[in-house]
């Protein structure tokens, strides 16, 4: 039996589920992160003193690390637009070029992570460091999970190009919905703990 | 909404951090001096421009996908 609304859209929603799943998903995660984003804002003002992010964290690398974001949406968006455009060999260029920038990503992630352990920085030293280790640990997870996705359409999964093109752009094109999900938090994290 | 339009939003709210962060270099620089600071405070705007050109052309682009 085949999965109904994959490619048309429901009458009643106007959108495939495909689509709709995603965003309920994405609805999901707004909540998590924005539950963790309203802890931050009612520890740092319920505290005595707050540490500056830039005197403890390292922007330069944290800064590096925003513009690779910011590239791998870029090379996300065209990776998909490859695919509506019957385009399948730019499609792997790009969607390769966006794995290895959420690599680079977390290269650079464990170097900074590896620096604060070397001395002595741990969540457990104080509340900035166990907010900055949690939203910036679970961020990293989504990175990872996203390139798990986006390499299962760059390699088995792409397939489905054979036998259901359409299906196929449907797919990566969530999949792009989430790793753009990925870069908005970033966006927000990267002020809020390096910057404010 | 498709991945077209939330990319043109996420590329404007990038350009929007990085004034934010050219704001943060130069009130940096102001406090503390160093010419790094100033040149990452320009880098920063140039980069806000730039992200706005980008940010029209791909919507110009890419019209048709939807």
């Amino acid at each position: 039996m085949d999965i109904p609304y994959t490619v048309e859209v429901r009458r009643d929603t106007g959108l495939t589920n495909g689509k709709i799943g995603i965003w309920l998903f994405l609805a999901s995660e707004v909540m998590l992160f924005g539950a963790l984003f309203a802890s931050y804002i009612l520890i740092r003002t319920g505290a005595p003193s707050w540490p500056r992010g830039d005197t403890i964290l390292n922007v330069p690398l944290a800064t590096f690390n925003t513009l690779v974001l910011i590239s791998s949406s870029v090379t996300m968006v065209m990776a998909w637009a490859s695919l509506m455009r019957h385009r399948f060999g730019t499609f792997r260029i790009y969607m390769g070029a966006t794995i290895l920038l959420g690599f680079v990503f977390l290269v650079v992630k464990y170097f900074e992570y590896s620096h604060k352990f070397e001395n002595g920085l741990y969540p457990s030293t104080n509340n900035f460091l166990a907010i900055y280790f949690t939203l910036t640990g679970l961020h990293m997870l989504h990175v990872f999970g996203g390139m798990m996705v986006n390499a299962y359409f760059l390699g088995p999964g792409s397939k489905l190009w054979k036998t259901n093109p359409e299906w196929f752009a449907n797919r990566v094109e969530h999949s792009g919905l989430f790793w753009h999900f990925v870069d908005l938090v970033w966006i927000f994290l990267f002020p809020t703990l390096y910057l404010l | 909404m498709n991945l077209r339009s939330v990319h043109a939003m996420v590329i404007l709210l990038s350009a929007a951090l990085a004034v934010l962060f050219g704001v943060w270099c130069l009130g940096l620089y102001g406090r503390e001096g160093g010419v790094v600071r100033l040149l990452a405070a320009i880098a920063a705007f140039a980069l806000s421009a730039g992200l706005i050109v980008y940010d029209s052309w791909f919507l110009r682009k890419t019209r048709t996908l939807r």
